[in-house]
């Protein structure tokens, strides 16, 4: 008895241990990967931010001094508030635009235009941000280009779309929102269809008017959706890079630098590699306050069923 | 009796056509400025299209023509003449291919073992994979570079693809999926004597045909579209792929903001627009579950 008892444990223990060995087996690839890509150069690249290093010679420890001396540079202070600009207006465009569309796309009763204009709010969202930049660079030149064009004939002024300082900022802004709007737009299309039709039939009954049913119904049970969009959109603005290093290389003056612009010509270009480290630690810590801070504001206004 | 059965009738009959006109009015009223805005959204494509065709001189005409005089290819010529676009095209199915091909591979697996099997640590482990996506890449950036560099792959194609090979955002996807798949289907096999790989091969991956369908669209579009690690990565021209190569061919000499540009955007966009038609279910239903996970 003891003995068969004995057994079948051994047996068990056995195949828990086959069972573990397995799942480490399937979960190799992306730990390894995870490690190797992500975990060591964490904690590598924050360490780096106490180092002043040129990458040929040997990095000398220097404490929080790249800190200090940030909070002193002026492009780099610069470059903070065009990111949070960008970020603040990108975020309100994108969330906002995109919220308002999907209302009004789910409100159509025709399918067919419904899917129509789904599939053309999405489509610039899969082309790359490369090609979207030199296209809308081509497009808004100051004198010969065909946006001005259509402008003076409607009795407009020409824009200094990109060779401003105002305007190269506002330029970059809205072809963020004209990439990325589709994006939210499905989100936020998601975050409708997910409603239950019982609550405007209800609703319906008790005479409320489309407006009730907007504010009281849909509205409220967007939250999540914008919630999540607010979320993602925060973290991708604070991060933006592409669109500026190609239509505006930062320019003009510093008008549209961004803080990984900087990182990365310090980094590449001038192999400051503990003062770019201790940028990007810093954006860190601001896309880190922000997310949390979101969260814990968004307990406050937003509505879980 | 009739006539009020009548009267009653007709009255139903006018208010639902009054309704009907009135639904009508409100669709036509709401579509209208959504209408316009999409346009808003073909327009740039439209030009670029139409200049990649245009002559230099075009460029100056007054108005430009939005249908231009003649389907000229001499931008296309343009392009080739100055980079090799086949081999930044080439580049790019391949790097995107591995990737994609990659990801499948070692997201199922890790999902299949963050779902189904214990072993210890399997949370703990879960939970630093979640939190690695709020940390932006560019902490990581040098030390990574450096990594790249000792494993020899600075100005390969294999320093796209390697740190690609797997995403914590696809092994959550599967993860989330295989849990849904019932006890008994795996039970049975167990009784028949099959091991965990057994299982995963032959049960697990053939019903995880949607999930992995849209993590391959989701994979190749951002693949695809990479920059940032290019431009960090790759310096000789053989070895860029196509975002990159694009900036590359701007640099050649005549090139900024011509025809030439647009023809090589149009080449750019084709693909993808073909690859947007026929995948665009699957794509929206992506983005609609990487949406829905979140929220």
């Amino acid at each position: 008895m003891q003995g068969i008892a004995a057994l079948s444990w051994s047996r068990v223990n056995s195949l828990r241990a086959r069972e573990a060995i397995a799942g480490y087996f399937f979960i190799l690839p992306t730990l390894l990967s995870f490690l190797i890509f992500f975990l060591i150069p964490t904690i590598s690249g924050l360490g780096m931010s106490l180092f002043d290093w040129d990458f040929f010679s040997d990095p000398d420890y220097v404490g929080l001094d790249n800190f200090i001396e940030l909070s002193r540079d002026k492009l780099f202070l610069r470059t903070l508030k065009n990111t949070a600009l960008f970020a603040f207006f990108a975020t309100s465009g994108n969330v906002g635009l995109g919220m308002f569309i999907a209302i009004g796309i789910n409100s159509i009763k025709w399918r067919w235009l419904k899917a129509f204009l789904r599939t053309a709010y999405f489509i610039p969202f899969v082309i790359s941000t490369v090609v979207v930049a030199l296209m809308f660079g081509f497009l808004l030149q100051e004198s010969t280009g065909v946006v001005n064009y259509y402008l003076t004939r409607l009795g407009i002024e020409r824009i200094p779309w990109l060779s401003s300082s105002a305007w190269a900022f506002r330029s970059v802004v809205l072809i963020d929102i004209w990439k990325h709007v589709g994006f939210f737009t499905l989100i936020f299309l998601a975050g409708l269809q997910a409603i239950p039709s019982e609550l405007y039939e209800a609703a319906l009954v008790d005479g409320a008017g489309r407006r009730v049913r907007l504010t009281r119904i849909t509205i409220p049970l967007l939250t999540p959706s914008l919630f999540f969009s607010l979320i993602i959109a925060l973290i991708g603005a604070f991060q933006v890079f592409e669109s500026m290093f190609v239509l505006t290389n930062g320019g003009p003056g510093d008008a549209t630098r961004t803080v990984v612009m900087v990182l990365y010509r310090e980094a590449f270009g001038s192999f400051n590699m503990g003062y770019a480290a201790s940028m990007a630690v810093v954006l860190f810590v601001i896309i880190l306050l922000l997310t949390v801070t979101q969260v814990r504001l968004g307990d406050r206004w937003v509505f879980y069923r | 009796m009739t006539i009020a059965a009548y009267s009653y009738g007709s009255s139903a009959f006018q208010d639902k056509l009054k309704h009907n006109i009135g639904a009508y009015l409100t669709n036509v009223l709401l579509a209208l400025p959504l209408i316009l805005g999409s346009l808003l959204m073909f327009l740039p494509l439209i030009w670029a299209v139409s200049f990649s065709f245009g002559q230099p001189h075009e460029f100056f005409k007054l108005p430009p023509p939005v249908i231009p005089s003649a389907f000229r290819l001499d931008n296309y010529h343009g392009v080739f003449e100055r980079v090799d676009f086949l081999r930044f095209f080439l580049n790019s199915v391949f790097v995107t291919g591995c990737v994609t091909v990659a990801q499948l591979i070692t997201c199922s697996m890790g999902g299949y073992a963050f779902a189904r099997l214990r072993f210890p640590g399997k949370r703990i482990i879960f939970i630093l994979f979640l939190a690695s996506m709020m940390v932006p890449q560019h902490v990581t950036l040098i030390p990574v570079f450096i990594i790249i560099r000792g494993m020899g792959l600075y100005n390969n194609l294999g320093a796209l693809i390697v740190p690609y090979a797997t995403s914590v955002f696809g092994t959550f996807l599967l993860k989330q999926f295989f849990e849904t798949i019932p006890d008994e289907l795996e039970d049975a096999a167990k009784i028949d004597g099959a091991g965990f790989l057994q299982i995963y091969w032959r049960i697990m991956l053939p019903l995880a045909g949607p999930p992995l369908a849209t993590l391959a669209i989701l994979t190749f579009n951002s693949s695809w579209n990479n920059f940032f690690w290019p431009l960090i990565f790759i310096n000789s021209a053989e070895k860029m792929t196509l975002p990159l190569g694009m900036i590359y061919l701007r640099g050649q000499d005549g090139v900024t903001n011509s025809g030439v540009l647009m023809a090589a955007i149009v080449l750019n966009l084709v693909p993808v627009l073909i690859f947007f038609m026929i995948f665009q279910r699957r794509l929206v239903e992506g983005v609609t579950l990487s949406g829905l996970k979140g929220a």
